[in-house]
Formats: C-alpha cells, structure tokens, sequence
C-alpha cells in the first residue's frame, strides 16, 4: 500500500491524477513542483526506498517514444519503446532498474494522450514500411502490475485499435489480466510474459506472481484470442539449471498452445558496467552478482563458453515445441546461440 | 547509529533524561551518548551555520557504515496547535530559495509538514509551512554522511499567529517536547530498521589482514583484485576463504582465487538471499 503521493502541480487536476488518488483516501499528498525533485535526488538509495516506495504522479515531457536497442527484434518491422512508469511494484534481483535509477518510487506519467500523439507521429513515419512498427511497453516497469490504480492497459489497448499499422507489445510478469479479458483481443497488441522455473523465480523475483499463476494467466489470454509472446530473459545460470528450465518449458508449452504462441525470446543476463557496479554495491551479499560473469565490451554478461551452452540447451528445447521462425535469441557474446 | 541534532539544550534535554545519555568530554559541541545503546545527541546551538559545523564535527567523530540522522526541535507554524508533533516532508531555504524533500520510507502515523528555514527569529509565518532556522542546513550538511531516507527532522510546533514568541522560554520549550518523546523514540526505531533492510557489508578483515601480515607482495591494485575476488568467494561459498592459499606474491594469489571463483556454481538449493 502506498502510504506517500507526489503530486507535480501541473498535474494536480488531471482526471487521472484524480482518479488515481481516491484510490489512496489515507495516503499523504504532498504537492511538488517537478518529479525531479523527489526522484533520483541525491543521496537516495534504491534498496533503502524499496521497503516503502512512495508514488509519484507526473507529466512526461520531453522525449516518450525511443528506439529500442538494434538487436532487439521480434519478428517486426522498426521497433521502439516507451515508458508510462518507471519502476515497478516487484523487486527482482536482476533487474536493470536497480543500477540505472537511484529512486525505488512508482514515477506515473498521467499523460498518456501525449504517448499516444507520439506514438501515432512515429507509426505514421513508418506507414510504408511493409512491416508494422512495434512499441514495446514494460521496460521501465511492468505493464499490467499496477494495472488496477494505473488502467494503461485499458486506454493504451483501445487507442491502437486507431494505428493498425503499429503493434503495441506489453511485457509483464502480472496475473492482472482482467482489462484485457475485459477488451475483444485485437491482432495488433501482444502480451509477452517473462518467466522463469519456479525455483528461479522464488529466488530472485521477490513479490513477482508464481509462476504456475504467470501461465495459467497466459493460457487464459491465449483461450481469449490474444496473441502471447514467450520471455525467458534474463537466463539465471546455476546448478541446477538444466533440470528446472526443462521442467518450465515443458510445463509452459503443455498448457499453451504453441501454435498461437508469438514469438519466444531467450535473453541472458546481462547490465551495463556501470548499472552492474551500482547492483553489486546494493546487493553485495547476493550471489547473483558474483557467479560465471565477465566483461565484454563494457556489459557484465556470463563468461561466453556459459552463455552458449545455455542458450544452445535452451534453444533446442523451445524448438521440440515452436518452429525456428519463433524463436529470437539475445545473447551477449555471441554472434548466434542458434 | 542514531544521531539526535538539536539546536538547543532546553529541547535536547527530554531525549537526554529519555535514552539517559552521558555528556562526553569534548571540545566544539555539546555530545551526549548512551552506554549500551548507539544512541548520540549534539547540543548544536542556533542557526544554519552551528547545524552545519556539529554535523560535519560529528560526523568526524567516528564513520559507522549506516547513521541514522534525526533533527529534533521546535518550530513556528502560522495554524497548527501549540505541542503538536510534525515530520517534515520537504524544506526550502529562505536565502538559496532551494528546496529539499526527504525521503518517506520509515512509517510516520502523525501528520507531515513542509517548512521553511529562515536566518533570523520571526513573527511572520509562510502559508502552510513551519517555521525554523536550522533544518535545512540539517539536511544540507548530513546529506553528506548518509542516504536521504536516514536523515529526517521532526518537530513541535512552539508558536504561530495566536500565541508568538514572546512568551517562549528554557522550561517552556523542554515542557513542549516531552511528550512526545516516545512518538520520537519509535520513529527513531523504523528508521533504523531500514538500515538492518539495506546494504549488508561482508566483513574480510581477517582474510586481508593474513595477507598484509604475509609475505605475499603486491600493488595496491592488486590487493583490491585480491579483495574482490575474496569477497566473490565468500559469498559462493564461505567455507573457501576459511584457509588462505599460499603463494609468493599476490599475483599469483589472484591467479588462484579466480580459478576458486570460476569453480563455483551457485545451487539454488543452497541459498538463502535476498
């Protein structure tokens, strides 16, 4: 429960501002100027602040749509990323969040009708492409976690049906998928699930949904109609890794069909040096941060004799279940794990 | 560690009687502590400038790994009732026109104000906010020393419109802040419990200090190395830096350890983290 809101002024009377706080009758409201003031200040700890995030409500204002990295693809034409929210109501270990932001507090952007001007200027640049352009949603935060108090999905679902030639992907590792049952699935908007074995998640997803909820979630949205893409990113390297991935894997592509199954994405652990440093000063006592890694090229990833095994192992047991056209591969050091 | 700032002996002394603090004898500032509890409070005296010195004299003092910094003291308001308890949740400075917004994450269940530090006593009471002349650089000055979640102030409305300064005195003030000297005790409490909730050093002291009483030779970048690649080991698996291995320099110290490190896999079934 978030017991402390900012409030930036400009946003003070915005119908979402205000639709946001009745949910919060008892918390503090404390009005700023810009968010800047409260969030990533100096001296602020992630991990000190993660025990009790505040919430702060703001207008983004400059730049919201942006390209994704080169290498991230799924299949689509251009891709690019936005951010509603920064932070997220879980606390994974490895999250990049934790190295690139010295604030844990939910930083909402009440503006949505501005993402989607921008958003619409970017696929109206890409109307020739052939391909759709795809906006990637839950890089910054998780879609659908905080969907009751933040209803993104249900606004950001129903303004795509009005760009049909943008696909909107919404990243979560949420069980909150009422919004969505609540809409008729549309062709242009993908749910991607992040998962991870259980063992896995038990350890380094704090507050995250099981992951049996995770895939009972997915299988009702593919019994829905809505088109699901597979994450299983980051790979977690440990001894027992073989065993636990073949055990989800198997269980995740005997509940879902894998015919309606988007795409499936492996990805390894990987941060840039210096979110890599800031984790690691964070969370020195966790193991996560000191097995099988090394640099290369400024990004701390797994030594790359690991990363290939595992990738390779992996590879091959997503391709007993989807065709190769399926399945995308993020390593770090190699050219191709495929 | 928990450190009180307090301006004056007269608000001081409530908390003094409370933690039954001892004064230290030392030159510069008032410093009182505790015998079993890591309890400390300055007697700063008035104004920005004396804030700023015993804390930055304080903080000089000793450099525990987590301090929790708490300003306690009285404060002008231009509506809020005589005796009543405030956590600050943002402060200006009246001569930078900066402002600063502490951090929330202990729990407070009473009320939260912002205020506004001044450099000279007045009458005159800004909209909404308290009134003070050391909070901010409280803020300024400790900021330094510890994360902004730890460092917070809390005061007691000693005057507003109806009832000035005039009549505030010594006793007076001592009387406003006894009661709530518990609220403050357990606010206290939370916000060390968040340090217990942070960072958690591993300690390598013996480890480092065989190897500096060794004859094991090597440059200062080198030792870190060393450091790094022991404090990685201990946390895959403690047991391996029960013995240190022998080697002729640290080089060659470092060359083992890696290969030590590089042999660890972290079993799931094994770990108890966060």
């Amino acid at each position: 429960m978030v017991d402390t809101v900012y409030i930036e002024v400009d946003v003070l009377d915005h119908h979402r501002t205000q639709e946001i706080l009745l949910r919060y009758p008892k918390a503090k409201q404390i009005v700023i100027e810009k968010y800047s003031q409260v969030f990533n200040s100096h001296s602020q700890n992630f991990r000190t602040q993660k025990q009790n995030p505040a919430l702060i409500l703001a207008a983004k204002r400059n730049k919201k749509v942006i390209p994704t990295p080169i290498q991230y693809e799924t299949g689509g034409g251009a891709n690019y990323y936005f951010s509603h929210m920064l932070n997220c109501v879980y606390d994974c270990r490895y999250c990049f969040l934790q190295g690139m932001l010295r604030s844990a507090n939910y930083l909402l952007f009440v503006n949505y009708e501005d993402f989607i001007d921008d958003i619409k200027q970017v696929a109206l640049e890409h109307q020739n492409d052939g391909k759709p352009v795809w906006f990637f949603s839950g890089y910054d935060c998780d879609s659908l976690a905080y969907e009751p108090v933040t209803k993104f999905a249900d606004f950001f679902i129903q303004q795509f049906k009005d760009i049909p030639n943008a696909v909107l992907e919404l990243r979560t590792k949420s069980t909150q998928i009422r919004s969505l049952i609540n809409h008729q699935p549309q062709d242009n908007v993908v749910v991607a699930s992040s998962l991870s074995p259980e063992a896995v998640a038990a350890e380094v997803e704090h507050g995250a949904p099981p992951v049996a909820k995770r895939i009972d979630a997915l299988k009702k949205l593919q019994q829905h109609g809505w088109r699901i893409g597979l994450r299983f990113d980051p790979i977690i390297w440990h001894q027992e890794y073989l065993e636990n991935y073949q055990q989800m894997i198997n269980d995740v592509f005997q509940q879902l069909d894998p015919e309606k199954i988007d795409s499936v994405t492996l990805g390894g652990f990987r941060l840039p040096k210096g979110f890599y440093k800031k984790m690691h000063k964070l969370y020195p006592e966790h193991w996560l941060f000191s097995a099988g890694l090394n640099e290369i090229e400024g990004t701390i990833a797994y030594k790359t004799e690991i990363e290939a095994k595992i990738f390779n192992q992996l590879s091959d047991m997503c391709l007993q279940h989807i065709p190769n056209n399926k399945l995308f591969c993020y390593p770090t050091g190699l050219e191709s794990a495929k | 560690m928990l450190t009180f700032m307090v301006a004056l002996h007269c608000e001081a002394k409530p908390l003094i009687d409370f933690y039954r603090l001892k004064k230290v004898d030392q030159r510069g500032f008032d410093l009182y502590r505790s015998k079993s509890v890591d309890v400390e409070l300055v007697v700063t005296g008035i104004g920005a400038l004396a804030m700023s010195a015993a804390v930055g004299w304080v903080a000089s003092q000793d450099c525990p790994a987590q301090r929790v910094w708490l300003n306690i003291g009285t404060a002008g308001h231009a509506d809020l009732p005589i005796g009543k308890l405030l956590l600050i949740h943002g402060v200006g400075d009246e001569v930078s026109q900066r402002c600063h917004y502490p951090p929330l994450v202990a729990k407070w269940s009473g009320i939260t104000e912002s205020l506004l530090s001044v450099n000279a006593p007045t009458s005159d009471y800004p909209g909404g906010a308290a009134v003070d002349m050391e909070s901010y650089a409280f803020f300024n000055a400790a900021l330094r020393f510890s994360d902004a979640e730890l460092v917070q102030s809390v005061k007691v409305i000693s005057d507003n419109k109806q009832s000035g300064i005039e009549n505030l005195n010594a006793a007076r003030l001592t009387e406003l802040v006894t009661p709530h000297v518990s609220s403050i005790d357990e606010y206290a409490e939370k916000l060390q419990a968040l340090c217990l909730g942070s960072t958690q050093e591993i300690n390598l002291e013996d480890q480092l200090d065989m190897i500096d009483g060794s004859k094991m030779r090597g440059t200062h970048s080198q030792r870190l190395q060393v450091k790094e690649l022991l404090h990685k080991l201990a946390v895959l698996d403690e047991s391996q830096i029960d013995v240190m291995p022998q080697c002729d320099n640290l080089k060659e110290l470092i060359l083992v350890l890696r290969d030590k490190v590089d042999a660890c896999v972290p079993s799931l079934k094994n770990t108890g983290t966060n």
